[in-house]
């Protein structure tokens, strides 16, 4: 038996759990008793509304709750109050509404000038007027507002502004004129009217306000009306409050209308609360809490820790999968700042392979149906003079039918690319010309084979498909109207367009998508030409691209929001106001909560704040929001779904994005978890600190199979198939044909074979090493693979072009030395360092960028200094070993293989000769002497290998050497030398442990792994890893994984690798 | 050298230039100089301040840290009852934090200035210097010239650019 109706109005404040239980529970049985009123109920969103009236229809009373109930939004009510009056209100369709906008902006700036002048023509100009009105509107900025302004800062001597209010002014008041000569209402005029007709008799009424923790001041000035007149029955007022009745910190951003709202109904307020588990409890209790924790533990709701976007959805879905396993009926949110389409797209995806029905989207963009994609590469093809690449893009998408015909030649748009590439098409007349030139040189035997596959067909196919295209856009700019344009492109769908499924969802989502296009092209062609001319065919063509782009696509038809046991997803605005048991908020990450919003380019946050400066009245919200300056709405936004949920609530964390690089979580994140357990959190160590990680997957996909957690049937039938069974033939979900070529090289890793080079692919063995290379190799494998055999060489960071590297500076000291050496060598003696430095000094800075030029200078006399001392080194030297020679400087050299040794090339800094034909080679470092060098054991154990191949090369000399040595000369700082072990000494035993070491590349097994990890695991990871250009693509780079190293890991990772272990296992020098 | 990293982090009447190698506390010698600076200048907003770096990562390294940081003196700003007791669990934090007592001789001015740092933090621009220029342009399109919703072609489509004009 519902409640008897109140007498008085009320407010009523708490989450919206509560608030939904007295909603369902007390008002809609009592609002259909009186056939004569209707009962009104204004929710913020669609996606509200839909929720609760899926909410109605699963109680007990069924669709028949909805009697007597009209549920909307305040906009559509707006609507209703002039169409009871009699009034038809015709907001412009946003085809009409962008014309109008062109056309006023083109009128403004053809009579007078202004700031925006130079930029109203350019694509991004029109759209983004339309926003910054928009706002205007929703403020109530009129013109009264904008003079005041424009007086204001007259007033204070700034002339600038005030013309910029000025032009702001003309330029609305031309907008709204033309939207009125269209036909038209803005938005500011129907709530206007809305409002001054209030309570004009025909339309009883009663109202009440669900979920509105904020209005923009054209909706206030509805409300406000309601209140006035009596009209609002109640308010139910979303929050989180203390005991006190105060808003917690997370809803101070709804501060301003609850105390306007607490005046209105002169305190008549009740608190709602309902009862909800301790870890949401805890969470709504201590979100933005000020007061530190009294005792410190561990987090009470778990964190999800995803390594990518994929990554996050499908832990997402084992959560969900897990949840409704355990609890059949429960009903799951997951909500994030913002859903761009691929997450939407993503979820939906992996929600089905985890059999979890979802809430189909309400509309998606228009511009993401692909033929609409179509449409816009085909206007940007024609727009950009028929580019290569879009022009094959356009040819060889499935939506377009070939024009042309081939005469009986199926299309090969996979050889058109490669054709046009050859023939050195880049754009506009080259189709013509490149495509129609002979080829000039004789067919070669090669050639025999590609002659096979028709490359002279599909040029000619391709040519006239080029020709079908051109002919087929040329309309579209030749068009001197909006009709015109209309009907250009009307005829082009209908005569190139083709390839909508039939009863498919995809079919269904085209067709809409066909009707939406016409429906804009008929509001196109129903432009008038005296009020809005055609602004030319590029302005034209770029406008109707950015409408599209604009423009969503209803697609939610099915069931959507209303499907009884659904999963929702969607973001934070969108979603206030939707209860669920359970909630997971996804990609919790910093940039991304709280939310980067850019502020408006044409009216920034400080002059929005000049305006409600100007404007503010204490019972009315602030005209304008500020973008940038949202910190306390972002907070709420984090603190909704706490405010919405019941039972349990998840927050998800990305490690790493797509392209592997690190992702941070939220500091609003940390911010929660430093409640619980105290400041620690905020450092890299997080996850430890505060305990709260529940589940994490992997980046490795098959590593991702393992561990506990509901698996989908195509993981079930995956992990079967690594336990060596064959994949089951009925495995739903699971395109075995498509993914046996991956299974087949992922089944010859597991088996120890080979990684690189792939299958078919040959990649030649350096003929010579360097020693430097076969450092590497022995450092890391994986490095030697990319930058020895495959020749990739990473740009270097900026950073390091703006700042001289200590390799940079070693250079500039090597020049020095090349010029005094030669000297030496040329029996000059070691000469004038000074002049030696301040040339090979200029020199550099010619070549080089040198960042900080007093920097650079004070560097390169550091250098200059530690030359000097070694160059009077060697005049005491010289002094004191008489018959010592300085024979060459910088030398090059190669020598031949002499097994087991291979060929090897190189330089050496400087080879001097003694009394007795001895042979030195010396080699320059510029680094500490304290620092020291290789020690002999590296060198036997094939870790060093400079000094062996010096030491070599230099035993080849002719005429050949009584004895010979090597030396390391350290320069940086102070001066001095270590010598270097004698040939003799450690010949052997390096060659036998090089020659290990080459039997990796020699076997064609390039790990990508390298070796060190291995014997870190448990210490610091080395030093070059942290700098190492290719850690980005590197499996054990925690860029990579998105995780930090951890020693267990590594082993992990090794156990579930087979093909690693003989690499880890390969250790020569052991043997 | 620790004199030289004090005067980093303390001095704000005169322009400096840090040249240290990698691993000696550039990073930290920043942060201390950024938090510094506002619990020295009380009315100092954190619109009026800019970290200016060369990558992504090290922008978002650095905006943790100060995060981190102002996270750690909001802490100890609630636990302790005087400026001295959240000068010494700062210099924990980071020997080179300074709390001028003298600017606070009201703790609950400290406090109030701590809160209110922590939550402008997301309103200090810790940016690249690509981003930077690009958020100045997007601020300024009339004066720059430049369509008021551009955005930066990526590398491949750049090139692509590159190659159509030039190629």
């Amino acid at each position: 038996m519902p409640d008897p109706l109140p007498t008085i109005s009320r407010l009523y404040a708490g989450p919206f759990p509560a608030l939904e239980d007295r909603l369902t529970g007390r008002y809609f049985g009592r609002a259909g008793r009186n056939p004569s009123l209707e009962h009104v109920l204004l929710v913020p969103s669609n996606e509200l509304r839909e929720h609760l009236l899926k909410r109605l229809a699963s109680g007990p009373c069924g669709t028949r709750a909805f009697a007597g109930v009209s549920l909307m939004t305040l906009y559509d009510f707006a609507l209703r109050l002039l169409k009871h009056r009699g009034i038809f209100p015709v907001e412009l369709p946003p085809a009409r509404m962008a014309a109008a906008t062109v056309a006023a902006v083109r009128e403004s700036y053809a009579s007078a000038g202004g700031d925006f002048r130079g930029i109203s023509s350019t694509p991004g100009f029109i759209p983004a007027l339309s926003r910054t009105l928009s706002d205007l509107e929703e403020g109530w900025v009129g013109d009264r507002e904008l003079a005041a302004a424009s007086l204001a800062a007259k007033g204070r001597g700034d002339a600038r502004t005030a013309a910029r209010w000025a032009e702001w002014r003309r330029l609305r008041a031309a907008v709204d004129r033309k939207v009125r000569a269209m036909g038209g209402m803005t938005r500011r005029r129907i709530f206007q009217e809305a409002v001054a007709g209030f309570e004009q008799p025909g339309y009883p009424f009663r109202v009440t306000l669900f979920g509105f923790y904020d209005f923009t001041r054209l909706q206030w000035t509805l409300i406000d009306r309601l209140l006035s007149s009596g009209l609002l029955d109640e308010v139910y007022f979303p929050g989180l409050f203390d005991e006190e009745g105060n808003l917690r910190p997370s809803f101070l951003y709804a501060a301003r209308a609850w105390d306007r709202l607490r005046v209105a109904f002169e305190g008549n307020v009740e608190f709602l609360r309902d009862t909800p588990s301790g870890e949401v409890a805890a969470v709504r209790e201590r979100i933005f809490s000020t007061v530190p924790p009294a005792e410190t533990g561990p987090s009470p709701f778990p964190v999800l820790s995803a390594p990518h976007g994929e990554g996050e959805m499908r832990l997402a879905a084992r959560q969900v999968r897990s949840t409704l396993d355990a609890f059949p009926g429960a009903s799951i949110l997951l909500v994030a700042r913002r859903v761009p389409p691929e997450m939407a797209a993503d979820w939906e995806r992996v929600a089905a392979e985890y059999g979890i029905d979802t809430a189909e989207r309400l509309d998606v963009p228009l511009s993401s149906v692909p033929l609409v994609r179509l449409l816009l590469r085909m206007i940007a093809v024609a727009r950009d003079d028929f580019p290569r690449r879009e022009v094959i893009d356009v040819l060889s998408s499935p939506y377009r039918r070939f024009v042309a015909g081939g005469g009986g030649t199926a299309a090969r748009p996979d050889l058109w690319d490669l054709l046009s590439k050859e023939l050195l098409v880049v754009s506009g007349a080259d189709w013509e010309t490149r495509l129609g030139r002979p080829r000039r040189r004789r067919l070669a035997e090669g050639d025999a084979e590609t002659d096979a596959d028709g490359r002279a067909a599909q040029l000619d196919l391709l040519r006239s498909e080029v020709r079908a295209l051109r002919a087929s856009l040329r309309p579209l700019a030749e068009a001197r109207g909006y009709a015109s344009f209309a009907r250009a492109v009307r005829d082009l769908l209908v005569r190139e367009f083709g390839g909508i499924q039939g009863d498919t969802p995809e079919g269904e989502r085209d067709r809409r998508a066909v009707e939406a296009l016409f429906a804009i092209l008929d509001d196109l062609e129903a432009i008038p030409d005296l009020e809005a001319p055609w602004p030319g065919a590029r302005e034209g063509a770029e406008g109707f691209s950015a409408l599209l782009s604009a423009q969503r696509l209803f697609v939610g038809s099915h069931g959507g929001m209303r499907k009884p046991g659904a999963v929702v997803l969607g973001d934070a605005v969108v979603l206030r106001g939707v209860t669920a048991d359970r909630a997971i908020v996804l990609s919790v990450n910093e940039d991304a909560v709280p939310a980067q919003l850019e502020e408006d380019p044409l009216l920034p946050d400080d002059d929005r704040e000049e305006i409600n400066r100007e404007t503010r009245q204490p019972d009315l919200p602030d005209a304008l929001t500020l973008r940038r300056r949202n910190a306390a709405e972002e907070k709420l936004l984090f603190a909704l779904p706490a405010a919405s949920v019941r039972e349990g609530i998840a927050f998800s964390v990305l490690r790493a994005d797509a392209a592997g690089a690190a992702r941070r979580p939220s500091r609003y994140l940390l911010h929660l978890l430093s409640r619980f357990t105290g400041p620690a959190v905020f450092s890299e160590e997080w996850e430890a600190a505060s305990g709260a990680v529940a589940a994490r997957l992997p980046r490795s996909p098959f590593a991702g199979l393992e561990g506990g957690g509901p698996r989908s049937p195509r993981e079930t039938a995956l992990l079967a198939w690594r336990a060596g069974e064959d994949p089951p033939p009925e495995a739903a979900g699971v395109p075995w044909g498509r993914v046996r070529g991956v299974l087949a090289s992922w089944a010859a890793r597991s088996a120890g074979e080979e990684i690189f080079p792939g299958p078919g692919l040959r990649v030649p063995l350096p003929a010579r090493y360097s020693a430097s290379a076969l450092e590497e190799l022995a450092r890391c494998p994986y490095r030697y693979f990319l930058r020895s055999v495959v020749h990739l060489d990473p740009p270097e960071e900026p950073e390091e072009a703006l700042s001289l590297s200590p390799a940079e500076l070693g250079e500039i000291a090597h020049d020095i030395l090349r010029r005094l050496g030669r000297d030496a060598a040329a029996g000059k003696g070691w000469g004038d360092v000074s002049a030696a430095a301040r040339s090979e000094v200029d020199r550099f800075a010619r070549e080089n960028p040198t960042g900080l030029p007093g920097l650079f200078r004070i560097r390169c006399r550091g250098v200059e200094r530690d030359v000097a001392r070694l160059a009077a080194w060697e005049r005491e030297q010289a002094a004191s070993h008489p018959g010592w020679r300085v024979e060459r400087v910088e030398e090059s050299f190669s020598l031949p293989a002499a097994p087991p040794l291979p060929a090897f090339r190189g330089r050496v800094d400087r080879i001097d000769r003694g009394p007795s034909g001895e042979a030195r080679v010396i080699d320059y470092k510029y680094r500490d002497p304290a620092r020291g060098e290789i020690p002999p054991d590296w060198i036997r154990h094939g870790l060093s290998h400079q000094v062996p191949v010096y030491l070599a090369f230099a035993a080849s000399l002719t005429p050949s050497p009584s004895a010979v040595s090597a030396a390391i000369y350290f320069l940086r700082n102070d001066f001095g030398t270590e010598e270097a072990p004698s040939w003799d000494e450690v010949r052997d035993e390096w060659a036998d442990a090089l020659a290990g070491w080459l039997t990796l590349p020699a076997a064609g097994a390039f790990p990508p792994l390298p070796h060190h990890r291995f014997t870190s695991a448990g210490r610091t990871s080395p030093r070059y890893c942290d700098s190492c250009p290719f850690r980005d693509h590197c499996r054990v780079s925690p860029v990579f994984d998105g995780s930090e190293i951890g020693p267990a890991a590594l082993a992990a990772r090794i156990a579930r690798e087979p093909a690693l272990r003989p690499v880890a296992e390969h250790r020569p020098w052991k043997e | 050298m620790r004199e030289n990293r004090g005067k980093a982090a303390t001095e704000f009447r005169r322009d400096l230039a840090v040249d240290a190698s990698a691993g000696t506390g550039k990073t930290s010698t920043l942060v201390a100089r950024v938090t510094n600076l506002f619990l020295a200048d009380p009315d100092l907003s954190p619109d009026h301040v800019l970290l200016l770096t060369f990558t992504d990562k090290a922008a978002a390294e650095m905006k943790a840290r100060v995060t981190e940081g102002w996270e750690r003196l909001f802490a100890a700003a609630q636990e302790k009852h005087d400026v001295d007791g959240v000068g010494l669990r700062a210099a924990q934090w980071n020997p080179l934090v300074r709390v001028p007592p003298e600017l606070y001789p009201d703790f609950a001015g400290l406090r109030r200035r701590v809160e209110e740092m922590v939550d402008a933090v997301g309103r200090l621009s810790v940016t690249t210097f690509h981003s930077f220029c690009a958020r100045v342009l997007r601020s300024f399109p009339a004066e720059a010239g430049v369509d008021p919703l551009f955005e930066v072609l990526p590398e491949g489509a750049a090139a692509d650019a590159w190659d159509a004009a030039f190629g």
